[in-house]
């Protein structure tokens, strides 16, 4: 545990999330639903908490006000005592004109008096947008001990995969000697997590001097990293070897909320020493009335369930009539399922309708989605 | 408007024998419900959601920790914000103050002056209901009386010996109020007090400081009891909603059931009117492959291997494979082993039953297994009642 503020985090959470499609329309991606009770981000508002960060500020940009909600004061997770607190870094406007984020980088950069006022010695920079669990304090301890710069936590990627990422490759001791974006051709499978820490003063050097110059420093992956490396920096990789996943995209959303239903699926959510918070909703007990047949499935507060459940999760306040089947799909919050609805393979998005006897399928090959709010089909009027 | 019209004193519930051993270390207040509630947090969420924002709260001393525990410092209820506060008092502190020949309703006197309010509510915790108490100072306005009590045109069946019935004139005064037991007919439907009131704060703290010169009862209840036959002194305003009085252990667990039927468990959980609870960070509740749950209610972090049905789990049990639970209410953290059954009972919280083992109580005699048991062996009614 880190006993004072040595270390502020900032969580990069204004990304759109383009491919998420539907499901970013109206929020964020660290908004977006996941595995019942949580959103994407409470990982890793979880995460910093759970390794004795006491300050997060969240950068948030593209549409905010759900996100905004979620985390409020940070009451959700204990960040609302004297000595810690959460703080939410939208653009703003200046004597100096609009302060907008250009990209990650230039995000740290425009919030540079925020920084400052907590003073930290190092700064964690997350992405808003994974789901595991990490604790960053042993990772802080490496880049002490290691004399880093910059420390960048890495993956082993299976090798198949690590043209799609950016790959970090290592001297012996960990350093790094390269980064490449999606290699054509990788020489190693270190794949970038999105996850650094800086020792601030030196950040804050190189951010100040290219900024006066030019815009040439706006993004961590594409400018920051090289010019580190370039300019001989000590920087290092941080091997994390958990479970991991970027859910940028409606498959890989789908699959992350599918392996979360497994028992052993690397996530360990009932361990209590671990615990992922989130913004609880104020609901009822969930009900399963006479009708209903629920495997291998997860339901939370709020929900309402007369039909078949199967290999599924569903959310917050979520109801699915008689008759209705749901089968490998993910719910999030407020949906209301009609009857004799057949839903496999899909993802339904907060608060949509999906009136009696619609079914929707994705098929073998692909996730159907409905967005946040639509209404599908006819709905009866008998309530 | 001006928001804060009204204060609150919670007055929780002494008379709890018959829901022992349940009641044996927390007061009626906080006796879970419904798999996620307490019974506390319907008289809360009722003082909350009518604005009031300066609550004081009546305990058993010797039961306090476990209201201390739900509650927190009452940011759920957002009675942490500025200008709102709970106020702890004891049941024994006026008792013992009276036996000493001190002024003993001080305490509350202090708390009604402080929170400058014109209008008081006084409730009690043994009713379970979802009252609009912003409708109930509106009638009470109308009057020209200083108290007002709530009550419920109740059947005889759903009254305990020690509950009070009301009667009025003409015109809406009270001018009876007496124990049922009293009662020379106790057939029918009463005019059952709900032990809800609002009084007029200047009138409340003038008949408080004269009673306590003048030997009145000292528990606020039984004050305002002896209070309100007085002639042209008290209105009755009729609550019409979902109510269950909780007296007893059936009465307990009829009012736990009552809520698979989802007419009553809307009227009381999905008015315009939320009930709120303390918030807990749990997983969603698993139900494997093998799991067959049917009309049942249950919170989150469960994990259902086995049969559940006609039932209420609350968070954090395990229902292992190929255990049965039927008609049963399991409070939080219990865990029934494999090949388990349990029909019939009340599972107070950390209740492990070992696998195997099965515990069967009937409809007439619903077993009860106390707090943090371990059960190794056959438990049944029947048994219970030869032995």
């Amino acid at each position: 545990m880190i006993m004072n503020d040595e270390m502020l985090g900032i969580v990069l959470a204004g990304g759109k999330g383009t491919r998420l499609g539907k499901l970013t329309q109206n929020q964020a991606k660290p908004a977006v639903p996941f595995g019942g009770r949580y959103r994407i981000i409470d990982f890793t508002m979880s995460n910093c908490v759970n390794s004795g960060i006491r300050n997060i500020g969240v950068i948030t940009q593209y549409q905010p006000l759900v996100l905004d909600r979620h985390i409020g004061n940070g009451a959700s997770w204990g960040l609302d005592r004297l000595d810690s607190g959460v703080t939410i870094l939208q653009p703003y406007s200046s004597p100096d004109g609009s302060k907008w984020f250009a990209g990650t980088a230039h995000a740290i950069y425009q919030n540079i008096d925020y920084i400052d006022s907590i003073n930290p010695k190092y700064l964690l920079v997350l992405s808003g947008d994974h789901i595991y669990k990490m604790d960053y304090s042993d990772m802080l301890q490496q880049h002490i001990d290691n004399g880093a710069s910059l420390t960048v936590a890495v993956i082993d990627v299976p090798w198949e995969d690590a043209s799609r990422f950016g790959i970090m490759n290592t001297d012996e001791h960990d350093r790094i000697t390269e980064f490449v974006e999606k290699p054509a051709e990788p020489k190693s499978n270190h794949a970038s997590m999105g996850i650094y820490i800086f020792n601030w003063a030196r950040l804050r050097e190189v951010l100040v001097n290219n900024f006066t110059k030019n815009d040439n420093m706006l993004d961590f992956g594409k400018n920051v990293i090289p010019y580190y490396l370039d300019s001989g920096e000590p920087v290092y990789a941080y091997r994390f070897s958990g479970y991991w996943r970027d859910v940028g995209t409606i498959m890989s959303l789908w699959q992350a909320n599918m392996e979360f239903l497994e028992p052993n699926n690397g996530l360990n959510m009932q361990d209590r020493s671990w615990r992922i918070n989130s913004r609880s909703p104020l609901a009822p007990p969930q009900m399963l009335t006479d009708t209903a047949e629920v495997s291998q499935s997860m339901i939370v507060d709020g929900c309402y369930v007369a039909g078949k459940i199967q290999h599924s999760i569903l959310s917050a306040n979520v109801r699915v009539k008689e008759g209705s089947q749901v089968i490998d799909s993910m719910i999030m919050p407020g949906a209301s399922i009609g009857r004799d609805v057949t839903i496999r393979r899909a993802i339904i998005g907060e608060n949509a309708v999906i009136g009696d006897g619609v079914t929707i399928d994705g098929g073998d090959d692909d996730i159907a989605v409905v967005g946040n709010g639509e209404t599908l089909g006819g709905t009866s009027n008998e309530e | 408007m001006k928001n804060n019209q009204m204060c609150a004193i919670i007055v929780d519930e002494l008379n709890d024998d018959a829901l022992k051993p349940l009641t044996n270390e927390r007061p009626l207040g906080t006796l879970f419900f419904d798999c996620k509630y307490r019974l506390i947090d319907f008289e809360l969420s009722s003082v909350v959601n009518a604005g009031i924002r300066n609550v004081q709260l009546i305990e058993d001393e010797d039961k306090v920790r476990s209201v201390f525990d739900h509650l927190g410092g009452g940011r759920e209820w957002g009675l942490d914000a500025i200008g709102s506060y709970q106020y702890v008092n004891y049941f024994q502190d006026s008792e013992n103050k009276k036996a000493a020949g001190e002024k003993y309703f001080n305490n509350t006197i202090e708390f009604l002056e402080k929170s400058h309010t014109a209008y008081t509510v006084i409730m009690g915790t043994r009713m379970l209901c979802n009252l609009n108490l912003r409708a109930a100072l509106k009638i009470h306005k109308q009057t020209d009386k200083p108290l007002t009590v709530i009550y419920s045109r109740t059947d005889a069946d759903e009254i305990a010996a020690y509950d009070n019935i009301l009667s009025f004139d003409s015109l809406g005064n009270v001018i009876t109020c007496d124990e049922f037991a009293k009662l020379s007919d106790q057939t029918g439907i009463f005019n059952l007090s709900m032990n809800v009131y609002i009084a007029d704060t200047r009138w409340l703290i003038d008949a408080l400081r004269k009673g306590q010169q003048l030997d009145a009862p000292a528990q606020l209840d039984d004050f305002l009891k002896a209070q309100l036959p007085k002639p042209g002194l008290a209105g009755g305003y009729e609550y019409v909603g979902y109510l269950q009085n909780i007296y007893d252990l059936p009465s307990y667990y009829q009012a736990n059931k009552d809520m698979l039927d989802s007419n009553k468990m809307n009227e009381l959980l999905y008015t315009n009117q939320r009930i709120i609870t303390r918030t807990r960070n749990e997983v969603a509740t698993y139900y494997d492959r093998h799991a067959k749950v049917k009309n049942s209610h249950l919170a989150t972090g469960c994990d259902i291997y086995g049969t559940v049905t006609d039932s209420l789990i609350s968070r954090r049990s395990v229902v292992d494979p190929k255990a049965v639970v039927t008609n049963s209410i399991v409070m939080p953290n219990a865990r029934i082993g494999h090949d388990a059954e349990v029909h019939w009972a009340i599972l107070d919280k950390n209740v492990v039953v070992k696998p195997g083992v099965k515990i069967v109580g009937t409809p007439d005699n619903i077993l009860v297994v106390p707090k943090d048991t371990r059960v190794e062996a056959n438990l049944s009614s029947t048994e219970e009642e030869a032995n």
